[in-house]
């Protein structure tokens, strides 16, 4: 049977060692290791970005959500109409998710600014909504934190983790700060 | 309208002045069939301008030439341009043949073509066509060139809609180096119209250019520079207001 995520000797392009991991639905895991050792590559690699050039990869998923360590959002588009390009925007339940999203994350009064005009927080947390509101089996968060100060990271933590717990959805994020991890994830060592 | 836009606009007035004191001035000195006159060159536009059989055979044919030609070189160029902007392996299989068209002469593309198509408005058209396709094509692989790469991989990766993509992040991409190689492309458009008539002394102003020439009606000639100006700045102008209305509605959408 297929696991939700597993990977075996799995290597990246940026030519890292040999990496491994094996996840089930519902768990909440964190890459941790040092700067440069490869673990935005091997979140490329889960979500489907890149291709392994060394190992298997086998996912048991179909939807993945990622919150870039950038927030690419298209500039000259509000905060709304960047969330409106997704595809299950044309659920009729949509709406309201996504008032609700903005409204947990705390930026519902910027939502017809163009996303060019947002502070760096606020732009991480359109990144974030929209990461969320793509209803991910599988939520990658690469250093999503950043940019956020605690008020920001704590409206974000609370709407990731009701999500994680409404949805079991798996969670797999990168930090570099030790309190910046969104719930108890389980340390994963990237060598 | 604001200081710097006056200084700008009252600029190039007095640079047109310029112009227009060292013609008259030329005029002076030289011969008048070497130089004609302001005011011969008015009255000789005049004459032209109040003659409606000079539309009929001589404006008609050639605005006809200039946007078939135009319309020809923009499915070309665009078409291949599409593409070889997302195919490296088509923008390197047509890389000999853009640096053919780019940098063979266009009298010697000109002349080829009235060998192989003869005389007539198709050769015209298929030379506009075939010399001006390279400018479209080359814009619109600059325009591919500069998508946002991190971008264009969040729209693939949330798989969001083509025609959302082709609004949102490619057409934008794309105007800033497009709009000003369609300027461009009027601008050869008319050139390559006006060379393919006298050389093929067929029709339009190019004939009528080549006739003034020969009978050395400098005045006419002056007069027919001048009524190529004056269409080129109106097919730009109503062309470059359709295509930035065009783009404006596309990225509102």
């Amino acid at each position: 049977m297929t696991r939700f995520l597993e990977l075996s000797d799995v290597q990246t392009a940026a030519g890292h060692a040999p990496f491994s991991l094996a996840m089930d639905c519902g768990d909440n895991v964190e890459l941790r290791g040092a700067s440069g050792r490869g673990k935005t590559s091997l979140l490329r690699v889960i979500a489907g970005l890149d291709r392994p050039v060394g190992g298997r990869i086998e996912r048991g998923y179909t939807l993945c959500g990622f919150a870039f360590q950038e927030p690419r959002l298209l500039p000259h588009l509000t905060v709304r109409e960047n969330l409106m390009i997704l595809p299950q925007s044309k659920a009729p339940e949509f709406s309201d998710k996504l008032h609700q999203m903005l409204c947990d994350l705390g930026i519902f009064e910027v939502q017809s600014r163009e996303t060019a005009l947002l502070s760096g927080g606020e732009r991480q947390r359109v990144n974030i909504a929209r990461a969320v509101l793509a209803e991910p089996d599988c939520l990658v968060l690469d250093e999503a934190a950043s940019n956020l100060d605690q008020d920001a990271f704590q409206k974000v933590a609370d709407c990731i983790l009701g999500q994680y717990r409404g949805r079991r959805m798996a969670i797999i994020q990168v930090s570099h700060v030790p309190d910046r991890l969104f719930g108890s994830a389980r340390p994963v060592p990237v060598a | 309208m604001t200081n710097t836009l006056l200084r700008t606009r009252l600029w190039t007035a007095a640079g047109f002045l310029c112009l227009v004191l060292a013609w008259w001035l030329a005029s002076l000195i030289a011969h008048p069939t070497i130089v004609a006159s302001p005011v011969s060159t008015m009255q000789a536009l005049v004459t032209f301008l109040s003659d409606p059989a000079f539309f009929g055979t001589v404006i008609y044919p050639s605005i006809g030439h200039i946007l078939a030609g135009l319309c020809l070189a923009a499915v070309l160029g665009l078409g291949f341009g599409i593409l070889a902007g997302q195919y490296i392996v088509v923008r390197s299989f047509l890389a000999p043949l853009r640096i053919v068209l780019t940098s063979m002469p266009a009298a010697i593309g000109v002349v080829l073509l009235i060998l192989w198509m003869g005389l007539g408005s198709q050769m015209i058209i298929a030379v506009v066509g075939v010399f001006v396709a390279p400018v479209y094509y080359l814009a619109l692989c600059e325009g591919f060139d500069s998508i946002d790469r991190d971008l264009s991989e969040m729209t693939r990766f949330y798989r969001v809609h083509p025609a959302l993509r082709l609004r949102h992040l490619i057409l934008p991409s794309l105007a800033p180096s497009l709009l000003p190689a369609h300027r461009l492309a009027i601008a050869n458009s008319t050139r390559l119209t006006i060379l393919a008539e006298i050389l093929s002394a067929s029709s339009g102003l190019g004939e009528a250019i080549d006739r003034s020439r020969t009978y050395l009606q400098t005045d006419r000639l002056f007069a027919l520079m001048i009524i190529v100006l004056g269409l080129v700045l109106c097919i730009e102008g109503l062309s470059g207001f359709i295509a930035n209305r065009f783009m404006r509605r596309a990225e509102r959408r």
